[in-house]
């Protein structure tokens, strides 16, 4: 009777598994899968180029187009635009013949909206000129510096 | 098969297909903005267009020279499996034809030239034009792949191969003269300058 239960306990642990959890997996913070939807173009961001009045159609503003994201390769936008990852972005780095500088996510956000980065160097008309509230931004930096398990 | 024919090369290889892009795009790709921008404003003398076989979107063969003749044209360089610049381009062409119909200027035709001739048959261009709402007076096009490399010099002058896919828009008056090179993805309200400025 007793190897009986036993049985009957062990069977229904491995048919449910455990009642303890394991490690759990980490979640993704809601900003980060917000960044990654903005990142890819799932949800839209509005976008004018410099110097034109009328904006861009969605379809044409997606960073994922020119820009590879975190733990992306970037073999096929390689030389267009540079990658946007936590590395990219947080490192002291020269950008563009300016001097060297990491971004903040107030300069990123003052970037993504006015093509002008923490050295002061205009960015190429082909970076729309992004109309990107608050929250869109805090999104989309949280998701590009994200730190990627190895 | 038409062995003659310019668009079905007898050795359609992948190393030629390597060659054509590099020639064209991916030089493109790694070359800082500003060089592309080295000639803007009109083109002074004027340049005919060389003698460039065309496949069209629609399949006809006409040559550069006969495609751009007999109305102002606005050209663009492009390959529809472009995924950066590309889809913006699109994108203009298809404000200023908006422009263009608003102002009643239907005169104009508009060119989405490819510079990947090896993909770009007339199923892609018919797919890219329809993409961007391209009304007839809006054509795509690619140049027999041989051709590709006078096509291009046409539009850098003979510059490095970096420059030979720019956003620019290039502007032919009606004898298909190249006679206005406009700044990199030019507003809407730059090229209807220019298109004035060549009646």
């Amino acid at each position: 009777m007793m190897m009986l239960a036993l049985v009957l306990v062990l069977g229904t642990v491995l048919a449910v598994g455990p009642a303890w959890p394991g490690k759990p997996e980490a979640a993704v913070p809601s900003s980060v899968a917000r960044g990654a939807r903005l990142f890819d173009g799932t949800e839209p961001l509005a976008g004018t180029l410099s110097g034109h009045s009328a904006p861009l159609p969605g379809a044409a503003t997606r960073c994922i187009q020119c820009h590879a994201g975190p733990g992306k390769s970037a073999a096929a936008v390689a030389g267009f635009a540079p990658p946007l990852d936590r590395r990219q972005l947080r490192e002291i780095l020269p950008r563009r013949g300016g001097p060297p500088v990491a971004y903040e996510r107030a300069s990123f956000c003052r970037t993504l909206r006015t093509g002008i980065d923490p050295a002061h160097v205009t960015l190429p008309r082909a970076m729309p000129r992004f109309d990107a509230d608050e929250g869109q931004c805090a999104a989309l930096w949280d998701y590009l510096t994200q730190a990627l398990a190895r | 098969m038409n062995a003659q024919d310019p668009f079905i090369p007898s050795q359609v290889a992948s190393r030629g297909r390597r060659r054509l892009l590099a020639a064209g795009a991916l030089a493109w790709l790694g070359v800082p903005p500003a060089r592309a921008n080295t000639s803007i404003g009109p083109v002074l003398p004027a340049v005919s267009a060389p003698a460039v076989p065309l496949r069209r979107h629609d399949g006809a063969k006409p040559m550069l020279a006969a495609q751009l003749r007999g109305a102002p044209s606005a050209v663009q360089l492009m390959f529809t499996g472009c995924s950066t610049v590309c889809p913006i381009q699109g994108a203009l062409f298809s404000t200023l034809q908006a422009a263009l119909l608003a102002e009643r200027y239907t005169a104009v035709r508009l060119l989405s030239l490819s510079i990947d001739p090896l993909s770009d048959d007339p199923v892609a261009l018919s797919a890219w034009l329809q993409r961007f709402g391209a009304r007839p007076t809006w054509t795509a096009a690619a140049p027999a792949p041989e051709a590709l490399e006078s096509m291009l010099s046409l539009f850098t002058g003979g510059a490095a191969a970096g420059d030979r896919h720019t956003g620019q828009v290039f502007l032919f008056d009606r004898h298909a003269r190249l006679v206005w090179r406009t700044s990199e993805l030019p507003p809407t309200e730059e090229v209807m300058a220019g298109l004035r400025q060549i009646g």
